[in-house]
């Protein structure tokens, strides 16, 4: 055989796929071609590795995966017992449905027997129908309806979904199930707040502020605000007016997602989405408009006649964006119908300790914070729990014992790091793979290593990982298969490896 | 109704959800029995995330779409007849998923192809960090090679030769003839091998 042999060939004879005339011409054609002799190493290498492929599964958070899933599933089937419940309904109001033509044939033929019998009375019955009406329960039916008076206004109210550290309404401090209403007051110390008033409506108080609800009706919201606030007003009536009152100035709402601070050096206003007006509060007076994507600063005494807002910069825009999330929940059919549908997570976590929810931070403890009742995977200061939540029930958490950052190192940490020292040198040779391309390579994979109380490992999971994928997994296979620990206490260790 | 009867622990004949069989296990399923599909989710996750993994050669978004394809097998439980194992039921709709994505993606990041490594039974011999490094580099190279594949032969042979698929079977989780499958296959593999005994690396020193 003196042509090449296609690669695939080399798959088909390690598969004892061809004859034996064929496989001994292959043979022979291998040993005198080096190119055919490199790419059958190649071909047969990637067969073996299909082993590999085969056993390994990708690392993912199953059980948060499993929370996430959790919750689509009872949306879903909650959504299904609606429906379910409507259909219910549906055959029952159809069965009457046959009752409207019945009914109409029934009015139609009494009325014409009043008719006739109104005939054959002749004169008395025209004199009757003269007369002032004798209350009958026939005749109120007839009466007119009193013009009703008009509906009050509808007055709008806000619930807390999220709160961490210090936070007060009404100058007691703030209870998690809290209902704001026209007049409320809020103020924060160094925590934060977050109330959610509508369909994705609502706003976050930052730290050292203080916010009153002067005007909270279906007409009219007007927030004033002393410190920096960030509304989010997805869905504004077509004649409700929306204003935020800070440094003596106005902020009329034309859209959707800003951020308003006053003090006593002025206005600052970021706009993110949709666009607001800053007047001076006086009717005609001047007013600058800010658009999506920029913010305007007005010093205290200067007069807005000749200000004009400022686009973002792209690090200024990230910045507005993460300070205007608001914590809101994904059903909002009615404040009290939020209320009963979710839950309220109370986790007690040490001041300034980084909480986080179904992996996802929150703020700093203690938080509180409204979620989708099921099943929640609360943590805190990097150690985490499972808490079940019921809807309208406040669930306490108490925060993961022992941060892992403890300024106590713990039995296991001690043990972590004689194995990091004992096996440096294995973890230098996963470098030198990068070295051997870049010489001055240093990085930093930071891991977090949980050990039973058996001493197993029972995870290694890289929570800072590396850009090339090859190295962060021998360093890894490096801990999974040399780091030996003695029976001991259960405990997760994390830490930061320097090459 | 339904959520009652989910947290309902089921009745007196129904048996403890471990011991349950597939058929009964998708009954209860369909009945929105929670701890039934949280015993679905626990027997087929890490099917379902490898497989989707395999046909992406990507992790990053890899949490959503099995989330998607578990709440894809959810709402579609009233729809399978049980005439195929569940797990073929759960390739059919990681295909789709996967396809579906790489479909969406105009440009596809590069691979990512590390998992985590497969448990050493006690009769092997753990390997060296050295040959384990080495086996990684094999394993990216595969990994390499399917993703200059199309999306289509990307998943026959990840269905043949990884899974272990027979051609029946793939024909019934892609929706296409046999006979269309033994064709893309056949292509799909002379690709896939040439590429393979082409490949220098990522940074082609090798």
């Amino acid at each position: 055989m003196s042509r090449h042999v296609a690669p695939e060939r080399w798959a088909e004879l390690a598969a004892g796929r061809v004859d034996a005339h064929t496989r001994a011409a292959m043979e022979l054609h291998a040993t005198e071609c080096e190119r055919c002799r490199k790419e059958r190493a190649r071909v047969e290498q990637a067969r073996a590795a299909f082993a590999s492929v085969r056993r390994e599964t990708p690392p993912l958070g199953w059980e948060s995966l499993g929370a996430r899933l959790h919750w689509t599933i009872s949306s879903e089937l909650k959504r299904r017992e609606r429906e379910a419940e409507r259909t219910e309904k549906i055959p029952r109001a159809s069965s009457h449905r046959w009752m409207t033509p019945l009914a109409l044939s029934v009015l139609g033929a009494s009325v014409c027997a009043l008719g006739l019998y109104v005939w054959s009375r002749g004169g008395e019955g025209m004199r009757a129908q003269a007369e002032p009406p004798a209350r009958s329960s026939a005749m109120i039916e007839l009466t007119p309806p009193a013009p009703t008076p008009a509906p009050p206004t509808q007055a709008l109210e806000g619930l807390v979904t999220l709160a961490e550290g210090e936070v007060l309404l009404d100058g007691k401090p703030l209870a998690a199930d809290a209902v704001l209403r026209a007049r409320s007051r809020l103020t924060t110390g160094a925590g934060r707040v977050h109330v959610q008033f509508g369909d994705a409506s609502g706003f976050v108080l930052e730290p050292r502020s203080v916010l009153e609800l002067a005007a909270f009706d279906a007409h009219q919201v007007e927030l004033r605000v002393e410190g920096a606030v960030g509304v989010q007003v997805a869905h504004r009536g077509a004649d409700q007016r929306f204003a935020v009152v800070a440094a003596g100035r106005r902020v009329e709402v034309r859209g959707t997602i800003f951020r308003v601070a006053g003090s006593k050096d002025g206005l600052e206003v970021t706009v993110t989405r949709g666009r607001v007006v800053v007047t001076d509060g006086a009717a005609g007076s001047d007013e600058v408009e800010i658009p999506a994507g920029s913010w305007l600063r007005v010093p205290l005494a200067v007069k807005l006649a000749g200000l004009h807002a400022h686009p973002m910069n792209d690090a200024e825009a990230v910045a507005a964006a993460q300070r205007l999330r608001v914590s809101t929940l994904a059903l909002w059919p009615s404040r009290a119908a939020a209320q009963a549908a979710s839950a309220v997570l109370h986790i007690n976590a040490p001041a300034g300790t980084p909480v986080s929810i179904d992996d996802i931070a929150v703020g700093k403890g203690p938080v509180v914070v409204r979620v989708p009742p099921g099943r929640h995977l609360v943590g805190a200061g990097g150690r985490s729990r499972w808490v079940e939540t019921e809807p309208g029930v406040t669930a306490e958490a108490e925060a993961p014992s022992v941060p892992v950052h403890s300024t106590r190192i713990s039995e296991r940490a001690r043990q972590v790091e004689g194995q990091l020292a004992k096996h440096h040198q294995r973890f230098e040779v996963c470098a030198n793979r990068v070295r051997a391309v870049d010489p001055d390579y240093t990085d930093e994979l930071v891991v977090e290593i949980d050990i039973g109380s058996d001493g197993s490992l029972r995870s290694v999971v890289a929570v800072k990982g590396l850009p090339d994928q090859v190295t962060e997994s021998c360093l890894l296979d490096v801990i999974r298969q040399e780091f030996m620990f003695p029976p001991g206490s259960r405990d997760t260790v994390r830490k930061s490896l320097r090459f | 109704m339904l959520a009652r009867m989910a947290q309902s622990p089921g009745g007196p004949s129904e048996r403890p959800i471990g011991e349950a069989s597939e058929a009964e296990l998708i009954q209860r399923c369909r009945k929105g029995e929670r701890a039934a599909f949280e015993r679905l989710y626990r027997d087929q996750r890490r099917i379902v995330a490898a497989t989707l993994f395999r046909v992406l050669g990507d992790r990053g978004e890899l949490d959503d779409l099995t989330q998607e394809v578990f709440v894809i097998a959810f709402r579609g439980l009233e729809r399978f007849r049980g005439e195929s194992k569940i797990s073929t039921w759960l390739y059919r709709i990681c295909v789709n998923v996967a396809l579906g994505r790489l479909r969406s993606k105009a440009r596809r990041p590069p691979p990512v192809p590390m998992a985590e490594p497969a448990e050493t039974s006690p009769e092997e011999s753990p390997d060296t960090p050295e040959r384990l490094l080495e086996r990684r580099e094999d394993v990216a190279r595969v990994y390499r090679a399917l993703d200059q594949l199309s999306p289509k032969k990307r998943v026959v042979i990840v269905l043949h030769e990884i899974e272990g698929l027979d051609l029946k079977e793939i024909a019934d989780i892609v929706g296409a003839p046999q006979v269309t499958v033994r064709t893309r296959l056949h292509y799909a593999r002379k690709e896939f091998y040439a590429l393979v005994a082409k490949d220098d690396g990522p940074g082609g020193k090798r």
